[in-house]
């Protein structure tokens, strides 16, 4: 029997500039990808400061603020995804410790 | 005539108050984001920098701008738009102090114009020593030995 594929996991990451919180959480959900979803991921970044109707449209009224459109359900996460763990639990790729 | 009304605003109670309630928003916005969020964005498609964000995106900017200028082999100078030099790069420092041409009075904060007759001096001595100055506008338009 085959292995079902893994998914692969489309983000949006919306940010302000170069700001040091939007650099942060950039920095953070590429290291994230890189460990815990190599070559199944992608990451598409936003500027709200160039592009503010995208953020409306996708709910977003802060930044940094990150958006898994894929797969379902379409979670929102804001801030610089420092805390590793609860982001990982947030976005479904680990589940809580007991 | 008072700033007052020269600037045709009123310094009104309610205006005091929509400042009050500026500060107290990004405050209260810092506190429940735990200062992790640089910008928010209106339903209208508004956005604003926080303050915060403002400054430390300022601050990087111009450490890298210093960086490039310092990294330059020549003597720049940045001038603002009234042809004050506003900061001079680490090759100007080097050959002439930290703050000022030592013997020639162009300084940051002095007027560039009236200073650049004795800077043509400083120029030609420069230029016969492979070494001429370059002045850069802060405007962007720049121009080698004026």
């Amino acid at each position: 029997m085959r292995k079902p594929r893994a998914q692969s996991f489309k983000f949006r990451l919306y940010v302000a500039d170069r700001t040091p919180n939007s650099a942060l959480a950039m920095a953070n959900l590429t290291a994230l990808c890189r460990t815990h979803l190599p070559g199944r991921h992608e990451i598409e970044i936003v500027d709200v400061l160039r592009k503010p109707e995208r953020a409306i449209a996708d709910g977003v009224f802060m930044t940094p603020a990150l958006v898994k459109i894929t797969p379902s359900p379409i979670i929102r996460l804001t801030g610089t995804l420092t805390r590793t763990q609860a982001t990982l639990q947030a976005l479904g790729l680990e589940t809580p410790s007991a | 005539m008072t700033a007052k009304e020269i600037a045709g605003i009123d310094g009104s109670t309610e205006i005091k108050t929509l400042i009050e309630t500026l500060h107290g928003a990004e405050q209260r916005l810092a506190e429940l984001t735990a200062g992790e969020v640089d910008a928010v964005v209106s339903r209208q498609g508004r956005t604003m920098l926080l303050r915060l964000a403002q400054i430390q995106l300022r601050d990087s900017d111009a450490v890298k701008q210093a960086a490039i200028l310092d990294a330059l082999p020549a003597h720049v100078a940045l001038l603002d738009g009234q042809g004050r030099i506003v900061s001079v790069n680490q090759q100007w420092r080097r050959s002439y102090g930290s703050n000022a041409v030592v013997g020639v009075g162009c300084a940051v904060g002095s007027n560039y114009p009236e200073e650049s007759r004795q800077l043509r001096v400083l120029n030609h001595q420069r230029r016969a020593e492979s070494q001429p100055v370059f002045v850069r506008y802060w405007t962007g338009n720049s121009r080698a030995s004026p």
